[in-house]
């Protein structure tokens, strides 16, 4: 009889490690592609096109949120138990805005050239829905492990993206790839095959808007997945109605008192 | 029962608490990032040096516009000039054969939609690299000087006085305005140059005794150059043809004689001598020294000595030191007299009814005149009045007064305006121009002279204005 | 008065917020989807920007005052829009309650609106004091472009709803090869002023 509980138990805890490794598993992968913050989900939009113009901008940009990203939810999820609930949006503000900050002031110290042709997007990371938007949502509601997988997952997609539009931006828009160490602007490697036909235009505003929108569908094409346009106006809304969930609750809380 | 906190005490402080722990983090990364970041600032001015002078020995910070604390260690004399409120930094380089050069970190004035910061690299008077480190300008302009600055080197500086235009391309207007005001740039870090390297060529002392007008097409000016070494001292009477010009700059003043009062033209055994006789054939002699019935230029004298042997305008000379020392007995001449512009006013009675006026006007280059007028035989109308020359004025100003038309003016109001004038003061028509109508003396502000062209309107009006006193006084 | 009129000309259309300077992207494809969605988000961030742009300079002088302008810029700046939102939301809820049946819901979305953010940087670091019209002309020039813009945008998005787009393209994608193409017509007109 004993035998028989212990070894029922024992699949039992099989089983709910299993599952817990499964959520892991699809907590890290629903970032990349099914749920891709940039070409599914259709946030944290503002960096990308001006963080495209280059491949080692775009590299250096997912970096940047990715530092961020990791941070933010990692403390984010430490002190979920500690923060009241009325004014938890402020402080994850503080929290992502020290947290730019700091990726700000190393990108200018150690690569100042990245932090020139990035310019003024950096700082813009503070305001990225992603970050804000994955803190609240999920590293508030969710363990500390959870809440990393979530962070790189994110991060890898929003890379994937801006890669991907990057590559094309670049490759069109300059002949070729250049690669340029960020630490030291001198070293360059170029190969630039098409040089001759290069349009120019494919690395300013116009062809940024244009290889996004074509890469958003190209995408959805590939993946069968649902047409973008509506989940961004769910996803956008669903992030942010929490806000008005903060005024309601406090609302319902003094009626109560 | 543990006291619940107040909601308004708590939430304060718990924001209070996050935000100071927040802000000394940053304090704390900041203090640390903080020398790269400064650090970062200087050397991409600090690779440039490297740039443009390679294999440089060392390089110092003689002048920091914003750091007074940074004096220059070796200055050439013991008050040294100031440096132009336009260069932000100075360096002065020794490169690897002990030579002296200088980069200036400078911006320039508001060219088209904003201001450009260069740094400039300049060697023995010409400039051997230029670059752009920042500032607000955008557009062609900034195109077009990226183009200089990767056509400027060693073997193509930029030497005073060339010329520009060509990197102003046609459909650029911001080319346009930025170009000039690069060029000024360089400019200044031209003339700043002799301020901080002594020059290792020899020069000389020139001294002008004297500079009279005669009359109002010539000016007589007596000048004498003693060299420091070789180069040939000489004291000539130097009449230059000034007719209709108001500025010694202009480039249209011709050297109508120079008679050598005191020369040495014992070089190379007779070769001095057939330079200063304009008798020899190469390049200095052919095109600079002053012969009867050859006109030189003026403004050929105009640029540095060191430029001309740049140049190659000596090479071919028999006699080198005693061209040296012509070119620079008339450098010094044209330098003097361009400093020291002197305000014309000539008014004569050169006829039986004949006048004429040469003037020019402080502060406004484009009202400067030289007109002859006629008036009748009871002086009341001008029966001719003829312009010798008009200040540097826009093809509109000349239009307008030389013409008797509107072509150039852009606005309608401003023709409407400026046909009144034609009208008024400039048609003879009839017995002739009445010189009532120039009789009250009037500014720039009447609304009679403003026409688009008004500093030249104004001009033409106050010229005629003090003949019709002159005649009045009884001359 | 130029100088108004240059800042306010220049930031509306010459450097357009979103054409021109790639910001507030996402309510920029997330809210045009009907004119009067635009219109409110248009009217409010108008509000907000005008307020905080004005706040952020004065704020941007205190801070160079005492030196820590380069790492607290932009701590201090986000919370003057947040609490700012928070603030102009308690207002309206209170005193204007039909306005805040169609301005309320987006509120919060300006918190996190890269325009606004932007431009308090921008004018935070305008460190000229006499150059008051210019940062006026800055504050309104550049909601009024953004509202500009999403306003011709939600009009075409109309359209682009009953058209026949292919289907995997509908929605964000077309969105955006739309934008290319009225960022052609702004990117004309740079370098004018």
């Amino acid at each position: 009889m004993e035998n028989n509980n212990s070894s029922v138990t024992s699949t039992e805890q099989t089983k709910k490690v299993k599952k817990e490794h499964s959520k892991a598993f699809n907590v890290f992968t629903s970032g990349i592609l099914k749920d891709n913050p940039v070409l599914v989900m259709l946030l944290g939009l503002c960096p990308v096109i001006p963080a495209t113009t280059s491949i080692i901008n775009a590299l250096m940009m997912t970096i940047a949120v990715l530092f961020v990203l990791l941070f933010s939810n990692i403390i984010i999820s430490s002190i979920k138990k500690i923060v009241p609930n009325e004014i938890r949006i402020p402080i994850y503000i503080v929290i992502i805005a020290t947290l730019v900050t700091i990726v700000d002031l190393l990108l200018k110290a150690f690569a100042p050239d990245i932090s020139e042709s990035l310019g003024v997007f950096i700082p813009l990371i503070t305001v990225n829905c992603i970050i804000l938007g994955r803190g609240e949502a999920f590293a508030s509601k969710n363990t500390i492990v959870h809440s990393i997988l979530d962070a790189l997952g994110m991060a890898i997609g929003f890379g994937i993206a801006c890669v991907t539009i990057a590559f094309f931006r670049e490759l069109l828009g300059t002949g070729g790839f250049t690669l340029v160490n960020p630490f030291n602007a001198e070293q360059k490697v170029a190969w630039l095959p098409l040089q001759k036909y290069a349009a120019s235009v494919m690395v300013q505003g116009i062809g940024g808007f244009l290889t996004f929108g074509l890469v958003i569908g190209v995408f959805s094409l590939f993946l069968k997945t649902k047409v973008p346009s509506k989940n961004s106006d769910t996803a956008l809304k669903n992030t942010f109605t929490t806000l008005h969930d903060i005024v309601e609750c406090q609302k319902s809380e003094r009626r109560v008192k | 029962m543990k006291k619940k906190i107040s909601n308004y005490i708590l939430f304060p402080v718990l924001l209070g608490s996050v935000c100071i722990v927040c802000s000394a983090s940053l304090a704390a990364v900041n203090y640390l990032a903080a020398p790269y970041i400064e650090n970062n600032k200087t050397r991409k001015i600090t690779n440039k040096i490297g740039k443009f002078f390679k294999d440089n020995k060392n390089y110092t910070l003689i002048y920091d516009r914003n750091d007074k604390d940074v004096v220059d260690p070796n200055p050439i004399s013991s008050t040294p000039a100031e440096f132009n409120s336009q260069i932000i930094r100075c360096f002065r380089v020794t490169t690897s054969d002990d030579k002296l050069g200088l980069v200036y970190h400078m911006e320039t004035t508001t060219g088209y939609s904003g201001n450009l910061e260069l740094v400039v690299g300049v060697f023995e008077s010409a400039v051997i690299g230029l670059a752009q480190v920042g500032g607000s300008e955008d557009g062609l302009g900034v195109n077009a000087i990226n183009k200089l600055a990767d056509k400027l080197g060693w073997d193509s500086s930029y030497l005073p006085g060339d010329d520009l235009k060509d990197l102003a391309i046609s459909a650029g207007a911001s080319a346009k305005l930025t170009v000039p005001v690069v060029q000024a740039a360089l400019d200044i870090a031209l003339a700043d140059e002799k301020n901080r390297i002594k020059s290792s060529e020899v020069t000389s002392t020139v001294e002008v005794s004297s500079v009279t007008e005669v009359g109002f097409d010539e000016v007589k000016c007596v000048v004498s150059s003693v060299s420091e070494a070789n180069y040939a001292s000489m004291k000539a009477e130097v009449v230059l043809d000034v007719k209709g010009m108001f500025s010694y700059s202009s480039t249209s003043i011709k050297i109508k004689s120079v008679t050598l009062l005191e020369k040495d033209d014992t070089e190379n055994s007779g070769e001095g001598k057939k330079v200063l006789d304009g008798t020899a054939t190469d390049k200095f002699t052919t095109s600079s020294v002053v012969t009867a019935g050859k006109t030189v230029t003026f403004k050929n004298f105009s640029g540095s000595l060191e430029a001309e042997v740049k140049k190659g305008t000596f090479e071919d000379c028999a006699a080198p030191n005693t061209a040296r020392g012509y070119f620079l007995m008339l450098n010094g001449l044209y330098n003097h007299l361009k400093a020291n512009q002197a305000t014309i006013n000539i008014l004569e009675k050169t006829g039986e009814n004949e006048y004429r006026i040469k003037k020019t006007f402080d502060g406004l280059g484009f009202a400067s005149i030289d007109l002859s007028a006629t008036v009748d035989s009871t002086s009341t109308y001008f029966t001719k009045i003829v312009i010798n020359g008009i200040g540097g004025t826009p093809a509109y100003g000349s239009d307008i007064l030389i013409d008797g038309t509107t072509n150039g003016l852009d606005s309608s109001i401003n023709k409407d305006q400026a046909n009144k004038f034609i009208e008024n003061f400039i048609k003879i028509s009839g017995s002739g121009l009445p010189i009532s109508k120039f009789e009250n003396p009037k500014e720039t502000t009447d609304n009679e002279l403003v026409t688009g062209a008004t500093q030249s309107t104004y001009g033409y009006y106050t010229a005629l204005h003090e003949i019709v006193m002159f005649i009045k006084g009884g001359n | 008065m130029a100088a108004f009129y240059t800042a306010l000309l220049g930031s509306m259309i010459v450097s357009n917020s979103v054409l021109a300077g790639y910001k507030g992207l996402c309510s920029y494809l997330g809210i045009s989807k009907k004119s009067s969605s635009a219109f409110g988000m248009g009217v409010a961030l108008t509000f907000v920007c005008v307020l905080s742009g004005l706040i952020s300079w004065g704020l941007g002088f205190a801070l160079r005052a005492i030196g820590i302008y380069d790492f607290m810029s932009t701590i201090v700046f986000i919370l003057v829009i947040s609490s700012l939102v928070q603030l102009t939301e308690l207002i309206i809820k209170k005193f204007f309650p039909s306005l805040y049946k169609t301005l309320g819901i987006y509120l919060p979305l300006i918190t996190t609106n890269c325009v606004v953010l932007g431009l308090a940087l921008q004018v935070g670091g305008m460190s000229d004091p006499a150059s008051f019209l210019e940062v006026l002309g800055t504050v309104l020039g550049v909601p009024l472009g953004y509202f500009i813009v999403i306003m011709i945008f939600s009009c075409i998005q109309e359209r682009l709803e009953t058209s026949n787009t292919t289907y995997n393209f509908k929605g964000a994608a077309i969105g955006l090869i739309t934008t290319a193409i009225m960022a052609l017509a702004v990117y004309g007109f740079s370098g004018v002023i």
